[in-house]
């Protein structure tokens, strides 16, 4: 198979041409929780990216990441290999393409320009809603269009196993469904809004559910109770990327209550639980100070109904300012203060901490 | 220095910078061979992917550390190289585009359009193949 660099010295054969290319990065932590001061350098995730032009209107995409296990710095034991993206396009039309295999589910703006990428993230760590409401990926089929009219509006259409399911099978005939659209009215622009529905197996995560499921209920959970949920989810991102100023505002609404499906001697013990409306905010602020430096703010805000069934009730609140300074188009640092901060009395307890975080990205090929 | 040479210098700077700016696209199969500056710029943007005559579009550029690169990022994304280098590394990344094909120099830029159906590109230092050349609109 011919391989092209993407740097582009090189030109070693034509077609189908194959890009091989590793995203990274490196932590540091320090932070202060009740005056117990806590520190760690960490090896975050190294994920392997390959796209593949296989002919002209059929491509191929996949990335295979290799992360700490059950967190990052001193609480990880380990390391997990996981293929995170699976992808074969076929383009017919700009307005049409079919893609099948594992994606990141296009529901906002973060969860489908960055994901993995945190060469290209505004802030060291995502938002708090790529935790709890972002499905991030679907295993399944997607109907794509873009850059359509003169407003470049596209949409994606998503029918694929849900949340609850594996990355090797769903074991039901419920399917999530995604309805997504946005447009780039101008260059370095895009506005979006999204829609996703699902029927969440038992109150079971998966693999889809979020990369840091802590606030999911679980098997053993005193709270956990193993009912079917509908689960909707709508979106709305504006980013912009003009002159010296980047803003990224992501909004979610999240709704959870009990299937009609359920057994009616459970669902009575339920009393007033099971149906939620739980809402996320994160906007981030940067601002060129030279060719490759930002400064930048970020506000990330996360509310979850004490009456949610899927989700740890929880008000918490992130607020901070960082640095990034590019040491090329393919090494990137940050630097961030953070602090943490909620209300007390919900099932995840209030954060009470400042943090400083330095982290350095890259990308290899 | 006379005012008259000092103001013949400068035109002549002017017009060197004017003329090495002003590249030539070229493109093989685009269903059209007239193109306004806007939809070129789309295009190097990464934002169209099927000509109107169906056939793919292929974005062929000189390597991110060539003139022709930095020249095109001025004109494309009113940025530099470095940007437009992250711009499409993301598009690629986001597998919302293919990959633009990166060659060596501008004389592989025109054998690779002339052998590819699809495929466009700017020169700025090489004279253009009249039948490859698109004019702007």
């Amino acid at each position: 198979m011919g391989m092209l660099l993407f740097n582009g010295a090189h030109l070693q054969a034509q077609e189908p041409v194959t890009q091989f290319q590793m995203f990274g990065h490196l932590t540091s932590t320090a932070e202060i929780i009740e005056n117990d001061w806590q520190s760690d350098f960490s090896l975050g995730e190294h994920d392997f990216f390959v796209v593949s032009k296989i002919t002209p209107r059929i491509s191929f995409l996949s990335e295979t990441v290799v992360a700490p296990t059950g967190g990052m710095g001193h609480s990880s034991s380990g390391f997990k290999v996981s293929i995170e993206r699976a992808r074969l396009k076929y383009q017919h039309r700009e307005w049409l393409s079919i893609i099948v295999g594992k994606m990141h589910t296009p529901v906002n703006y973060w969860n489908d320009v960055y994901h993995h990428g945190r060469l290209f993230f505004p802030t060291i760590d995502r938002p708090r809603s790529f935790g709890t409401a972002i499905p991030i990926h679907t295993l399944g089929l997607r109907l794509q269009g873009q850059n359509i009219g003169g407003i470049n509006l596209g949409y994606d259409l998503v029918i694929g196993n849900g949340m609850s399911s594996t990355d090797i099978s769903d074991g039901s005939l419920q399917k999530s469904l995604t309805a997504a659209v946005h447009i780039k009215p101008k260059e370095g622009m895009r506005i979006g809004l999204s829609a996703y529905r699902d029927l969440i197996k038992e109150n079971s995560t998966g693999s889809h559910s979020g990369h840091s499921s802590t606030f999911h209920y679980t098997m053993g959970d005193a709270n956990w109770y193993p009912v079917d949920l509908n689960f909707e989810l709508y979106c709305f991102s504006f980013y912009r990327n003009r002159g010296k100023w980047e803003t990224l505002l992501e909004t979610t609404w999240n709704r959870n209550s009990l299937s009609d499906t359920n057994d009616p001697d459970l669902v009575s013990v339920l009393d007033s639980l099971g149906r939620s409306d739980n809402t996320t905010f994160y906007a981030y602020a940067g601002r060129k100070v030279s060719k490759l430096d930002r400064i930048y703010g970020l506000l990330d805000i996360s509310n979850v109904s004490e009456a949610d069934l899927h989700l740890k009730s929880n008000k918490l609140t992130k607020f901070g300012f960082g640095w990034s300074h590019d040491f090329s188009a393919l090494v990137r640092s940050q630097v961030q203060f953070e602090r943490y901060t909620g209300l007390a009395g919900y099932e995840v307890p209030a954060d009470d901490k400042w943090e400083i975080k330095l982290r350095i990205a890259y990308c290899l090929y | 220095m006379e005012y008259k040479t000092l103001l013949a210098i400068l035109l002549l700077g002017l017009s060197m910078v004017s003329l090495g700016q002003s590249g030539t696209p070229i493109g093989k199969d685009l269903g059209t061979t007239k193109m306004s500056d806007e939809a070129l710029q789309s295009v190097f943007r990464g934002n169209k992917s099927i000509w109107n005559n169906q056939n793919p579009v292929t974005v062929v550029l000189t390597s991110s550390n060539s003139k022709g690169f930095e020249l095109t990022a001025q004109w494309a994304l009113d940025s530099d190289g470095f940007e437009f280098q992250k711009h499409w590394l993301s598009l690629v990344f986001q597998g919302r585009a293919n990959a633009p094909v990166f060659l060596k120099d501008e004389s592989e830029v025109v054998t690779y359009v002339q052998e590819h159906p699809g495929a466009i590109g700017i020169l700025y230092d090489t004279a253009a193949p009249a039948e490859l050349v698109i004019e702007v609109k």
